[in-house]
Order: structure tokens, then sequence, then C-alpha cells
């Protein structure tokens, strides 16, 4: 391991002045830092330099030629020179050169300006443009005629995002800014993540989107910029958010953001247009003669306060993990200390639940333990039922830099052949449902051969004898014959994750394991995320550096949403309900008597409310009549309760059969925190004003808080706070894992990742580096069971997997407000192998109904070699009406409450075959 | 406890297996260019003449008088005589001179007996025959010093690289040397893309095991992990015989070290590149050696504090490593290999002296041509300069000779036309990865077609371009033009 190393400060001197810098400054940095502009069109904040543009030369003492400031390390004493009349000669001669490529011959944005500051108002050269246009992705096109070649576009795409869509191709005179072979860029590997139009200096690359116009994001046009955190997945990624005339214009990666180093991907660089979509819910609707009408606050509120009151005993809650921390605290307080109960849950019940029932069960604590950067300090990279490249890009992003720069071992375990195979060390392409046989015959292999950590085992761990009977039965041949993967690829995957290949430098490293919904989203989800969890436990890979266990989470606040108590059986900070410290201490800090009793899943909300027992739900920012498996099912649910309260930003299937309908703020309306998937904390910002009447969620609920009380002429508990700092302060002082956060210190620092007990705690990067918060880690011995709940029959043959598409986001309530993501992803699709497809004789583009015992849906075939003969993928985003979650089972994990998302059986027929299912089943036999 | 002892020394050991004992030998030049003359024919002429004693006639190399091909050496001992622009009668002459009705002795016109080229053309590329020619002595006795040793050898005798920047290398060893704890590369630059320059190729075709000795005294001194040799993608029979060394080497223990009873721990690649100027550029080598597009990195940092795959690397020229292996030389061969082309009766491959020995006028008259009847020569290609004959009794330098190349230009060369061609050369070739160079290099081409108006601006983008490009392609692009502009400037005027 090695030792942190103080960096040397070196003096330099430019113009006269003298400063210090760390060494491994560049001259450019340093130049910069004392706030001197000298051009550097090349060179990006967030990049490292690329030399090319020749720009920034500037003159040191002693040297006979001028260097380039980016790329020329500073060294102590160095005398520099930024403006002495060489410099600025031959500069302006480059500068001469550079507009000259452009068609006007007076450049574009930067080399525009920079030349002007040279006086160069036009080159002095005939202009020389190379003038290839390329319009055809959505989001941005290229125009060759601005291009200065500077590469930029192609650093950020090959070595930033690592990508690789677009390189320069041909050489000299003829070298061009294109994808390989010179495709359209639509055609190519390009995932539209726009890092290359950020990159742009010239704006030669400019987006389509956001700002309606071709007119220039960065130049000319005055925009204030605001730092936030994005609003789609768990990975947390900081944008740059520029907004003019009230409206988001433009985005930007924070490049100094830890989770996201200045990465987005698609969605949070040109999906944020829907905050201005023109049908946000901008007043209350109350029902009335059966139609949702306008109303005021005062109305909706009182009527919803006078029904909430009567509903104590019947009423549960869905809370958002798309909302901040301190609208979900607010909710689950509202729930718990004035409705008195502990019914409130969120999404995660829907994603990672049997995560959770395992990670406490096994460790103790249901989070990530290390950081995004192990995965680029690992030495192999364990990913398990996650599509990462379509569910968490950035995070991708730095599986492929880990792979790539740093030569990582990669093993996929998936049972579609997804992107990031293209540079997986081992793809094991297991049937659905066998992953607890292949993990522990992994685990075989790696007892067979000593390869686990016999030492983290006897000091840190539980259980291992008896564990170790159960792996024992399965052998990789075993697991070959039940999974379909071979014997060979199992041993070398669990060699290779066992074992992980050494650094460059022939260091030691860790292996990380990482996993998504393909583990947990299955009737025995639990199973599978304890074996996956036994696997790493074996061979110590948690609590070090360059290793630990990630579930990735799906929304942007779903960590945070669970930490801050949206789950039914923990108050905020994962303190039991039922335990009488815990309870004692919140019912003191809530000042009134909660509940011992544990809350509904949200799963089993679906139930009660069938059966009657819940007759009034209160949902914030979740679309369960989309999100829920069997989908018939759910809706006759909801239809079924008394009064329904929806608040949300769009009007969408829950909230068009609610009885109140409020329109809430969207995450640029608002201040909070977010927190991700690496249990970093991290400031929402408010960039613009909601529409019409839209106000925060935890204003909302504060305000209904304060009119049930006041009917139930109880006094204010706590519901008065000023802003979302106020609120976060509250949280702080109740929740240790949080102790030392405040609104101010994350502004100050930027995010920090929990635990972080005080204001002089730094956050803590990695978990479980000395023990566990159960004391020993536990083995839990799992074994096989059938793959899903519903096998492939003769009358439905295929197994449809479900899963998510890069350009929607969840179920599509709010991608699809995003023109530019609707375009490239317009309808429902479903990936069928192609030789299934030549014998059921269907071709790319093709409308198939699919059928399950539950419903069917019209979908556009995509022929491929993604999946096996006999599996089907259809994301489960709405798209015209269309959602796959009509045909899935919501057959439950007894101990998690998750519905089987991720096997189902189907059969593909002609669109418009009369539904076939039989006899519609009765709800009431149905349980 | 028994030691193994070798009773015999490495060398006399090696001699003994491969040595065969001497013989009078016809020497058929082959290689590239008596190849393209159809020189094989001749040999099997004379093999059937001689019939039962064909076995005397064997294929060797050009012995860099490319000029002569088609051409046969008849060798007895220490006595030579070169038979050239052969036909069928003369292969007569060869047969008798080998029967022993031959003349006087003559030397030959190109290559010395000391120096870097002393078995070119005298050896028939078997590991045998390069041994009894003096090969792998510099390795043996060079293994007996410590490398810090031999590092200051290098330096006191003042080795500088062949390929045109000649940077002294004792510190380039040293630099690398200096990261001890990393493991490190040696890059052999065989890419030679420059027109008109040949000398490497030929190194390597006709005396790989030299290049081979310089690797392994480099890997002594410095300590590498690997070795990569870029050779260019056209010289095919050069990679050729590069390639039967390196397995003949292997195969006798010599790159292994066995027969030190050492372990090098030295793997040796040989890459072939893709073509172009560029992949000449030392740091270009290490992009396509890696895979990536030949673009020049920046400089800092250097090669041998991060180079190919990030390691500390030492890139040599082909000629640089050969000229290694006389470093124990008494004195040491100040030569240096120049490819001669243009007017003159005798091109081809010379080792000259750059010791003060050998001014201009003598090269060119070596090569056959009065020099008065030439009006200048251009030195070092695209990058170089052209040199009036009025600076024709200068001695040669190594800082005016680039990687040696060198044009005869007659009193009816066009300059101007030269000049443009070069300028044209240097468009072409520029990879385009910075401005100064892929823009500069085009509108340098456009301004010379009206120098008379354009004089200024030339001498103002010459400037720019030498100051501000990433690499010396750009930077040296200029040089040519300004080379012409102020020697011949009436040339272009009159134009």
């Amino acid at each position: 391991m090695s030792l942190e190393v103080t960096p040397k400060v070196l003096k330099i001197t430019i113009d006269g002045v003298e400063n210090e810098v760390v060494s491994g400054s560049m001259i450019l940095d340093a130049i910069l830092a004392q706030e001197i502009d000298i051009p550097h069109l090349c060179k990006s904040d967030a990049q490292g330099p690329l030399g090319a543009c020749r720009t920034c030369l500037v003159e040191i003492a002693g040297s006979s030629r001028l260097v380039a400031a980016c790329h020329t390390p500073v060294t102590d004493g160095m005398e520099v020179s930024t403006d002495s009349e060489r410099t600025n000669r031959i500069r302006r001669g480059v500068l001469d050169l550079t507009i000259g490529m452009s068609a006007d011959g007076r450049g574009q944005g930067q080399a525009a300006l920079y030349a002007n500051s040279h006086g160069l108002s036009s080159s002095t050269y005939v202009p020389n443009p190379r003038s290839s246009k390329d319009e055809s992705n959505v989001f941005f096109s290229l125009d060759m005629n601005d291009c200065i070649l500077c590469g930029r576009c192609v650093d950020a795409c090959q070595n930033t995002q690592h990508i690789g869509a677009i390189g320069i191709n041909g050489l000299g005179e003829n070298a061009q800014i294109g994808s390989a072979f010179n495709a359209s860029w639509r055609d190519s590997n390009c995932t539209s993540c726009g890092q290359c139009v950020s990159e742009c200096p010239t704006g030669a690359l400019l987006p389509k989107t956001l700002i309606g116009s071709a007119s220039s994001h960065r130049m000319g046009r005055d925009t204030d910029i605001v730092s936030t955190t994005c609003p789609y997945c768990g990975v947390g990624c900081g944008l740059l958010v520029h907004r003019a005339e009230e409206r988001i214009v433009w985005v930007d990666g924070e490049p100094n953001n830890q989770s996201s180093l200045g990465m987005t991907c698609v969605k949070g660089r040109f999906g944020l247009d829907f905050v201005h979509s023109e049908d946000r819910l901008t007043t209350p609707l109350i029902r009335r003669n059966g139609r949702l009408e306008s109303a005021s606050w005062d109305e909706a509120l009182q009527l919803i306060a006078e029904k909430f009151v009567e509903a104590r005993g019947s009423f549960a809650s869905i809370a958002s993990a798309k909302a901040t921390n301190e609208d979900g605290y607010i909710q689950q307080k509202f729930v718990r200390a004035v409705m008195q109960t502990n019914s409130i849950d969120h999404c995660s019940r829907l994603c990672h639940a049997p995560s959770v029932v395992a990670l406490m069960e096994q460790v103790g604590s249901g989070a990530t333990s290390n950081s995004y950067l192990d995965y680029e300090q690992a030495g192999t990279l364990l990913v398990v039922g996650s599509d990462t490249s379509q569910n968490h890009p950035v995070i991708a992003s730095r599986l492929r830099k880990a792979v790539q720069e740093n030569d990582a071992a990669l093993i996929v375990i998936n049972p579609i052949e997804i992107e990031l195979c293209e540079v997986a060390t081992v793809h094991l392409q297991p049937r659905p449902g066998t992953d607890v046989a292949l993990l522990n015959a992994m685990a075989n292999v790696i007892l067979e051969e000593n390869l686990e950590d016999q030492i983290f085992i006897s000091q840190r761990m539980e259980g291992f004898e008896e564990w170790r009977e159960t792996v024992q039965q399965v052998s990789p041949e075993d697991a070959e014959k039940i999974c379909g993967v071979s014997a060979e690829d199992i041993r070398r995957a669990a060699r290779l994750f066992a074992d992980p290949p050494l650094s460059q430098n022939g260091n030691p490293r860790g292996s990380c394991t990482i996993w998504g919904m393909g583990v947990t989203q299955h009737t025995m989800g639990s199973d599978n995320a304890r074996a996956l969890i036994n696997l790493a436990l074996l061979c110590g890979q948690v609590g070090g550096i360059g290793n630990g266990i990630s579930p990735l989470r799906g929304q942007n606040n779903v960590q945070g949403c669970s930490d801050v108590g949206c789950l039914p059986n923990v108050f905020p900070g994962y303190e039991a309900v039922d335990t009488v410290e815990s309870h004692d201490r919140w019912s003191a800090a809530w000042n009134t008597e909660l509940t011992f009793e544990k809350g509904l899943q949200s799963t089993t909300m679906i139930e009660s409310m069938l059966e009657g027992t819940i007759d009034t739900m209160y949902v914030v920012g979740e679309n369960p009549l989309l999100s829920d498996p069997f989908l018939a099912h759910a809706t006759e649910a909801f239809k079924n309760l008394s009064f329904l309260v929806v608040q949300d930003i769009f009007m969408h299937e829950t909230a068009e059969i609610a009885d109140v309908v409020l329109p809430a703020a969207a995450f640029a309306e608002k201040d909070g925190t977010f927190t991700n998937s690496e249990r970093r904390v991290q400031l929402v910002r408010k960039i613009v004003n909601p529409p019409g009447e839209a106000r925060d969620d935890w204003k909302i609920i504060s305000e209904l808080a304060r009119r049930v009380l006041t009917i139930l002429g109880r006094p204010d508990q706590g519901f008065s706070h000023e802003s979302a700092s106020d609120i976060f302060d509250e949280m702080s002082s109740l929740m240790p894992i949080i102790g030392g956060l405040s609104h101010e210190r994350l502004d100050r620092e930027g995010g920090i990742q929990w635990p972080c007990p005080d204001v002089e705690h730094p956050g803590t990067p990695r978990l479980f580096t000395e023990e566990f918060p159960r004391g020993r880690g536990k083995f839990v011995g799992v074994q096989q069971g059938p793959p899903a709940a519903e096998l492939p029959s003769k009358r439905f043959p295929f197994t449809l997997i479900t899963g998510r598409t890069l350009y929607h986001w969840h179920g599509g309530v709010i991608t699809r407000r995003v023109k530019g993501l609707v375009d490239m992803v317009p309808v429902v699709t479903v990936d069928i192998n192609i030789d299934d497809a030549v014998q059921l004789n269907l071709h790319d583009g093709d409308d198939v109904q699919l059928a399950s015992r539950r419903g069917e849906i019209i979908a556009q075939v995509k022929t491929g070699k993604r999946q096996r003969r006999g599996e089907l993928f259809v994301p489960f985003v709405q798209l015209e009406g269309v959602a796959a979650n009509f045909l899935t089972n919501d057959e439950l994990d007894t101990l998690a409450g998750i519905p089987e998302y991720k096997a189902c059986a189907v059969r593909i027929e002609s669109p418009g075959t009369p539904t076939r299912r039989g006899k519609k089943r009765s709800l009431k036999n149905h349980f | 406890m028994v030691k193994k002892m070798s009773t015999l020394h490495p060398m006399a050991a090696l001699r003994t297996k491969y040595v065969a004992p001497p013989i009078p030998r016809i020497l058929i030049h082959r290689g590239t260019a008596g190849d393209a003359v159809g020189v094989s024919e001749y040999g099997d002429r004379i093999r059937d003449i001689l019939g039962e004693k064909a076995h005397f006639v064997v294929d060797v190399c050009s012995d860099g008088a490319n000029w002569a091909a088609p051409s046969a050496t008849v060798a007895q001992g220490t006595f030579m005589r070169r038979f050239e622009r052969l036909d069928l009668n003369g292969v007569d002459e060869v047969v008798e001179c080998f029967l022993g009705d031959c003349g006087d002795a003559e030397k030959y016109a190109g290559t010395g007996e000391k120096g870097i080229t002393s078995r070119m053309g005298r050896n028939d590329g078997s590991l045998g025959d390069v041994l009894s020619q003096g090969a792998y002595i510099a390795l043996d006795r060079v293994l007996q010093f410590s490398p810090e040793e031999i590092i200051s050898r290098l330096a006191d005798i003042g080795l500088t690289g062949r390929g045109g920047a000649h940077f002294p290398v004792s510190q380039k060893w040293q630099f690398a040397r200096a990261h001890a704890d990393q493991q490190k590369i040696l890059v052999v630059n065989a890419e030679e893309g420059e027109p008109g320059v040949f000398k490497d190729r030929h190194m390597l075709e006709g005396d790989p095991h030299r290049l081979i000795e310089g690797i392994l005294i480099a890997h002594h001194s410095v300590g590498f992990e690997a070795v990569y040799i870029y050779v260019n993608g056209q010289a095919k029979q050069a990679r050729l015989s590069l390639e039967k060394a390196l397995l003949d080497a292997a195969q006798a223990g010599i790159t292994g070290g066995e027969c030190w009873e050492r372990n090098f721990q030295l793997t040796i690649n040989v890459r072939s590149g893709a073509g172009g100027y560029v992949c000449g550029e030392e740091s270009v080598i290490l992009n396509s050696i890696e895979g990536k597009r030949p673009v020049p990195r920046y400089k800092p940092p250097f090669a041998t504090d991060v180079g190919l795959f990030g390691k500390p690397t030492v890139i040599n020229n082909v000629e640089t490593l050969c000229a290694v292996t006389t470093l124990f030389d008494n004195p040491p061969p100040q030569t240096k290999l120049i490819s001669l082309s243009g007017d003159v009766p005798r091109p081809g491959l010379y080792e000259v002296p750059i010791d003060g020995a050998m001014t201009w006028s003598g090269m060119i008259a070596n090569a056959g041509r009065n020099p008065q009847e030439i009006k200048a020569l251009l030195v070092g290609g695209p990058s170089g300069e052209f040199i009036h004959f009025q600076q024709f009794d200068d001695v040669l330098e190594m800082s005016r000779l680039g990687a040696g190349g060198v044009v005869v230009l007659n009193s009816v060369a066009d300059i101007q036309h030269i000049t443009n061609s070069l300028a044209s050369y240097n468009k072409r070739e520029s990879c385009g990865e910075c401005t100064p160079c892929r823009e500069g290099s085009e509108r340098l081409v456009n301004l010379l077609a009206n120098v008379h108006e354009n004089e200024k601006k030339i001498y103002e983008l010459v400037e720019i371009m030498t100051e501000s490009s990433l690499c010396q392609l750009g930077g040296m692009a200029g040089r040519p033009v300004l080379s012409a502009l102020e020697q011949f400037k009436q040339e272009f005027e009159n134009s």
C-alpha cells in the first residue's frame, strides 16, 4: 500500500509575479491560477493536455525554444513570460492559421475570441475550411466549417467517456472528425452523451436540443451556471447547468464532482428540458363529477387534510426516490408522527430490497461499501445482472476506463450479451434465474483451489463451515448443466475474481462486486444477493482499496430516500421501528408517541387495498400504475381506494385515477440534497422557478401536516421549517450517519460520503474497513431453486426479461417529454435472437404481439445475438401506451417483497390476435 | 559440490560450434538493390559454370555499392575483387578470376574494413559467417564491465544518435536507467521513411547481427524488459533478414544470455510500420506500436521517463545501436552512413569519416563526379538544407548530416522545383495533429507559388512553424525552403 505523499511545492514566477504550485502542475495551470488568460484551445478544464493547438506558447527564461504551457511541467524557480513580443507574435501566427480554417476566416467561439485578443479580426490567409457536415445525431450536429481539429471531442469520447465512437479520420490536410469508416454518427456506437459537444471550443459541435437554436451555448450568450446534481440514475453526476432567461439552455459535467469526474450521459446532458415541458402540472386538481378540475391550494389541502384525518389506520404512503432527502424526511415524518403509521415505502422495494435484506443479514448495512474510485483501482470487476451502459452510463465509463487504462479484468454475468461484453475478459451467460448455482460453483472452485482469503474468514467471518457444505455440493460441471455456462469459464471467472491481476507496477489489487436488478428482481432475489455477497466475503474482497460490494442504485436518490426513513421498518438512519430504544428516541425527537408496528411494503399495500384495509393512499413522485408488475391487477387495487392523492410534476397513469392531484416542483426548481449510489450526499440547487403554482414537495407535505394537526387539535410538531437547509439541520442532528453534514458544508466542500458523524470528519469512502456493523460477517448458505415462478411452457414458450434502455428513464414519464430521447427510441422494442426470428419469419421493424398469462403488448422486433434463443428482452419504459409490465409476473420474493420482473413466460403472436389467456382469474383467487 | 565450469571461453565455444573453415568464395550481391536488377540470374549462371564447385558461390547482401549492381565479389582471404555491372561476359570474368586468373586486388569503393559496414556484403547471413568476421566480440567484452562503465565509455567516445538529432547515447541511456524500480523498454527505430535514405535497411539486410549485438549492449547497460524493433513496412527483405538473425541468435544462446551462463530476460519483438514519413518520429513509433493513431506525443514527458505503454523507453536508431558495437575500437571509428543519390556515377551507401578527414568535395569525388560540375547538395531530405557549392570544402559534421541522406544536384537542377517538391512532400506527410504543421505546411506550398510577392510572409510562417510545431517534422519543414531562398534566391527571382 502506498503512503500518501505530501505534494512538493514549487516556486514559479509568471510575468514577474512569484507564485507557488504543487509539483506536477503544468505551466498553464499556474498561469490560469494567476488569472492570466492566454489562449488554450485544445486544453479543457476536464481533460489532460493534448498539445495540438499550439496556442498556449510561453517563453521560459534560459530556454531558447518557446514551449506549450499546457503540457510543460513547472520546475522549481522557473521564470515564465506570457506576454513577450516574441510569444505574442508566434501565438498570433498560430491563431492566424487556426481561424484560417473557418469558412468565414474569422474563426468561431474561443478561437475567434483569442484571435481578437491578439489583434486579428480575420485570418491573413484565404479561408480553407473542411466543409463536411454530419447532422445525423438527434442531439447535436457537426459542422467541419467551424472545426479547428483541436481533438478535444475525440479525447472526450475516447479517454474521458471511453466510448470511442469518434476519432480523427485521415492524416494532414485530409484530417476530419468522424466515426469509424466515416459512418454517420447516428449509425456509430455513439451514445449521444454530448461530452464532445461540451468540449468543443468553437461550436463546430452544436447542440440541436435544449437551446432550440443554433446559437452557441458558451459563446456570446449570457448564461448563469448553477452547479447541481443529476435527477436521473443513482450515479449522481455533478451538472453545471447553464441558465438563460429562466430556462435551462445547456449542461456541462462538473469536473470537480468526484462521482462523475466531469461526465454525464445523454439524459443528464440533453434530458433536462422536461422541466420546461408544456404539460407540467401547475395547479392542484380535485376530482369533481368524475373529472379532475383545477382548484386552489387551500381547497385541495383542506380537503386532503380532512380525508386524511378520517383515514388514520387505513392510510399508506409511497415516497419518491426522485425527490430530495429533505422531501423524503418530511414525508416519513408526516406519515409516522402525524398519521401514526409506518406504512411508507418507496421504489427500492422494486429494485434493491433483496440486496438490502441480504446485506443487513450478512454484514449489517445495506449500502454500497466502496467508492466508484475503487472500480478504477481494482484488478477484477465482477458485474452481475447489470447492463451498466444502459442504466448507469457514467459508471460504465469508469468500468471501461478500468479495463482499458488500468488493465483490470472484467467478468460479466448476464443472460444478455450487454455492451460491456465488448471489453469483458469473461462473459458468463447463464439461463435466467440460475445465478445461485453459478455463484455457488464459483465459490466451489475458489475453495477447491484454495484461493479463499483464510485470514479474512478466520478473523472477520462466521458460519463458514456450514456454508462451505452447501457450495461443495455444486461443482462447475453441475452448474454447467443448470446454467448453460461452460465449467471452464466458471473456473476462469472464479480464479480471476479470487486472484485479481496485478497492477501495471506489479502491485496486488482487489476485486469489486457490482450488481443490478438482474440479481434482485427474481422470486429468489434475496438468495441471489446472498450467493453473490458470500463470494465477495469468501475472498475478503470488501473494505479495502479497489474492492467492495456495490448494489448499483437505480434512481437518483434511492439511497437517500432509504437513509431518511422512507421504509416501513426503519426510522431515519436505519433504526428499527420496533426496538424500544429507537422508538423512544424518535418519539422524543418528534414529540409524539410513535407506533411499534412495522408498516406495509409497497407491494403488500396492493393486497391491502384490494382487501380494503388500506383505503387512502398518498403517492408522492411515483407512478405505481406503470412501474408495478401485472399492471391490470395493480390498477384494480388502486381503483378500489376510497381516496387517492397523487403529488407529482406530470399527469400520469396513477394521477389520472386520483381524487386530488398536487403539482410539485421539479429537481431544478428547489434546493435540497440527493445521496448517490456511493453514499455521497450532494447538493441540489434551484435553477429556475416552478411553473404556475407548483411547490416543493416538502412545503406541500408540511402544510398538509399542519392542517391535519390543527384538525386533530395537536400542536405543530415540527413542520415549520424555513428552508430545505433547515430540514437538513434537523436530520443531521438526529441521524449520526450525516451528523457532520450541512448544506453550508456541502456547498463549500462538494459532496461528502456518509457516514460523516461530525464536522471534522472527512466522510467515508469505504465501509467495513475494520469490522462489520453486525460484528462478524456471515456466510449464508443458499441453494438453487426453480429458475423462476413462471417457466416457459408449450403455450408460452419464451422467457421475457425486462430492463432499461439508455434513452429512457424508468417508466418514461419524464423522458417521454424529451423530444430527442423519444426520437432515439420512439416505440417499445423486443430483442429476439436472430435464429428464433428466422424460424418465426420475423424481421427488424416488424410489429409483434407479446402475450403472457396477464396481458399483451405490441412491440417492434429487433433481431440480434444479444440474447440466447428462447429469451426476449423488452425495456419497461411505457411508449405510446405500451408497457412491458402488462406482461410481467407479480410473484414476490418472500423476504424482500420484490416482484419477478426479470422472468416471465410469454409467446409471440401477430398483432391483433385476440386474447387467449383463458378465463380471467378472479382477483380474490389470486391471493 | 561440483561447479559447472565452461571449458572454453564463450566466444571460442560459439566459434567452435558455428564457424566453418575459411574457403575462397564468390559473393553474389543480392539484397534489394541486386535483386531489383536480377543479380540472381548471374549467380545461377556462375554456379552452372562452376558445376561441382558451385558451393563456393554464396549469396550475400549488397555491400553498399548499389550503383554496381548487378555485382559479384571474388573473396579469397584478404583478396577482394568486385565485378561491377555484370553482364554475361562479365560472368566469365568472375569465374576466371575465381579459378586463379585475376588481376590486381581492388578494394571496395564504398564501405571500409573498419566501422559498422565492415561485414556488409561479405557475409552470407549465417551466424558462423558473422562470427568469423568479429560479431559479438564487443558484447562479450561489454559483459565484463558494469553498466556504469559502459555508459561512461560511450560518453567518453562521444557517441551520438545517428537518426538525425545526434543526442548523446550515454545520456539517453542514463535517463532511462535512472528509473531503477520500473520496467524499461528499448525501441529500435528502423522506420527510415525519409526519401533517399536507405542505410538502416542495408544494415538490417546486410548485418542484422550487428544490431542485435548493439541491442544486447544497451540491455546490459540499461536493463530492459522488452525490445521492439519497428521496421519500415516496405523493408520486407530487411525484416526477413532480421528475423532470421534473431532466430539464429536465440538458438545459439546469444539473445537469451545462455552463452555467458546468464539469463538476459529480454523479449525481442519485431513490428512493421504502416508507412508515412511521420512514423519515423520517435513518439509516433510509440503510438504506432501501441495501436494508436500515428501522431506524435507532446514532450515533455520524454520517452525515457514515460514511453511505450507508459514505461521508461530508450528509442535508438538502427545505425546508432550498430555504432555502439564499435565502442572498444581504438580509435573509435568516427563515421556516419551516407545514403548518396542524385547526379553521381556511383550512388549508394557510404560510411564516411566525420572526424574532419572528409569534405563535401571529397565525398562527391568518391562517388565519381567532379565537384565542380555540381551546384548543390540536398542534405537531410525534406527536413534538411541545401549545401551551396561554395561550401564544398567544408568538412562533414554530424550536426549537418541529419539522417545522412544526400542528394547531389548538378548545374541544371531546378532548385525552385525541388524546394516546391519538398514543401509539398511535407504538406502531404503532415500527420495533421498540430495546427502549425497541418495548416502551415499547406499555406507554405501556396505561398511558394509566388515567392516574389510572399517572401516576407514565407519567412514569418517558417518562424511560426519552427517555434510552435508539436514535433520536428513541422519544426523543420521550413528549413529547406529558407536554405534555398538564402542561397539560391536568384533561381526564384528568375522564374
